[in-house]
């Protein structure tokens, strides 16, 4: 009779309190518990489910790579039913690294074998060395899996929460700059960019018309539905500067032109640079100033200019994972 | 080994490595009594050595000194810290 269920393949970075419980029982996949990789890392160990034979021990938590998952079953593990757990793991994958931001944390095709058994060890992941000093990329610490994040994780992907897509999105961007592939660097920066501009005038767009205080807006009942046609007009066009100007200038009284020229300025490079890349592959003359180049410098401007205007945009919790400099531990 | 270690880390990187090893090299020398008079617990045919007490761990994102032992005098664990992070340190 299998009770535990062994998942080969999702890489994730930890760092698990030593007071962290020894199980979290998953209200996202009913009926299975997901075994603490510190507390239960003799059988993560053994089941080929942990990067190094040592982890790394800093303030009291254990930092360690699990490169598989091992799950507790309360009933007995039925076979037919594990490709529906392989999905279900998958999409508590996408909210774990939507909640930690650790953007190399693979979700899709990131499960290559699933093994069911009937017993696991017991001990717990005890042969760990006394850190002396540390050095971290400030993204890969601030971007660990902690036990908290796990049960956050866990309890939207229960309430089918859903995640910003232009937060996604930018995931992949950073993803993308981090592996130096410049070019999806700059395609997905320009969309997460023009994504989160787009969502959040349609929920503000949203608020206004379902609200009794909107005299400064012009709304018309047309077809029985009621309706801002200055609004309606402003987004029918696809003209990346209106989202960057008339747009918010309308909805929000701010305006990027008016307020950051220079990011304005920018984020339209960065716009020009990702129409040349879909229809050309690249800019034909990318010594132009008036496109980003496809290189590291490039990259790093669409990174930073998508990332400002998601400040600029009240969403400013990236800032952490998205610098690289050495940040002292211990 | 160099080379492929050039392929995965940055060449600032290795430069530092390389300069704690030196630091980590006369820190050793200067409590050489303290090593000569102890048995290596690998190699029979030498005394006690520094790397016997600690390792590093690395990769492309973080790097850390970690003691193997608990069995170095506080004083000389203090100059290797110190070494580290003089030339880890931004």
């Amino acid at each position: 009779m299998y009770r535990y269920v062994v998942v080969h393949g999702p890489k994730i970075r930890w760092s698990i309190n030593r007071q962290a419980p020894r199980s979290l029982k998953l209200k996202s996949i009913p009926q299975y518990a997901l075994l603490n990789p510190y507390k239960y890392g003799e059988a993560y160990l053994q089941n080929g489910c942990l990067e190094n034979v040592r982890g790394t021990l800093f303030n009291d938590s254990l930092l360690l790579t699990s490169t598989g998952l091992i799950l507790r079953s309360a009933i007995p593990v039925n076979i037919d039913d594990l490709d529906t757990l392989v999905d279900r793991i998958i999409n508590l994958l996408r909210y774990l690294r939507y909640i930690s931001h650790q953007f190399d944390l693979r979700v899709f095709g990131s499960v290559y074998s699933i093994t069911p058994l009937s017993k696991i060890s017991r001990g717990q992941y005890s042969d760990y060395f006394k850190t002396a000093s540390m050095y971290m990329r400030s993204h890969y610490f601030y971007s660990m899996v902690n036990w908290p994040a796990l049960r956050l994780s866990d309890k939207l992907c229960h309430e089918n929460k859903e995640i910003p897509i232009y937060e996604e999105i930018l995931l992949s961007a950073l993803l993308s700059k981090a592996s130096s592939e410049y070019r999806s660097t700059i395609l997905y920066s320009a969309i997460a960019l023009e994504s989160l501009l787009a969502n959040s005038f349609e929920i503000q767009y949203s608020k206004i018309i379902n609200s009794s205080n909107h005299k400064k807006y012009r709304l018309v009942n047309h077809n029985n539905e009621q309706i801002d046609p200055i609004y309606k007009a402003f987004m029918k066009r696809s003209d990346f500067k209106k989202l960057l100007h008339e747009v918010p200038l309308y909805l929000f009284n701010k305006s990027l032109l008016l307020e950051k020229p220079d990011l304005f300025r920018d984020a339209m490079r960065l716009y020009k640079t990702r129409n040349k890349i879909v229809h050309w592959g690249a800019p034909f003359n990318s010594v132009n100033d008036e496109f980003l180049q496809i290189n590291e410098a490039g990259s790093k401007v669409a990174i930073n200019t998508t990332l400002e205007v998601f400040k600029w945009m009240n969403i400013d919790k990236y800032s952490k994972v998205t610098h690289d400099d050495l940040i002292e531990l211990a | 080994m160099s080379n492929f270690e050039e392929l995965i880390y940055n060449k600032d990187f290795l430069n530092k490595k390389s300069a704690l090893l030196e630091q980590l090299s006369l820190i050793e020398n200067k409590y050489i009594q303290f090593f000569q008079e102890r048995e290596n617990p690998i190699d029979e045919e030498d005394h006690d050595r520094l790397h016997n007490h600690y390792i590093l761990h690395y990769n492309q994102h973080m790097i850390s000194m970690n003691w193997r032992t608990n069995e170095l005098p506080q004083n000389i664990m203090t100059e290797c810290i110190a070494a580290f992070n003089s030339i880890f340190k931004e």
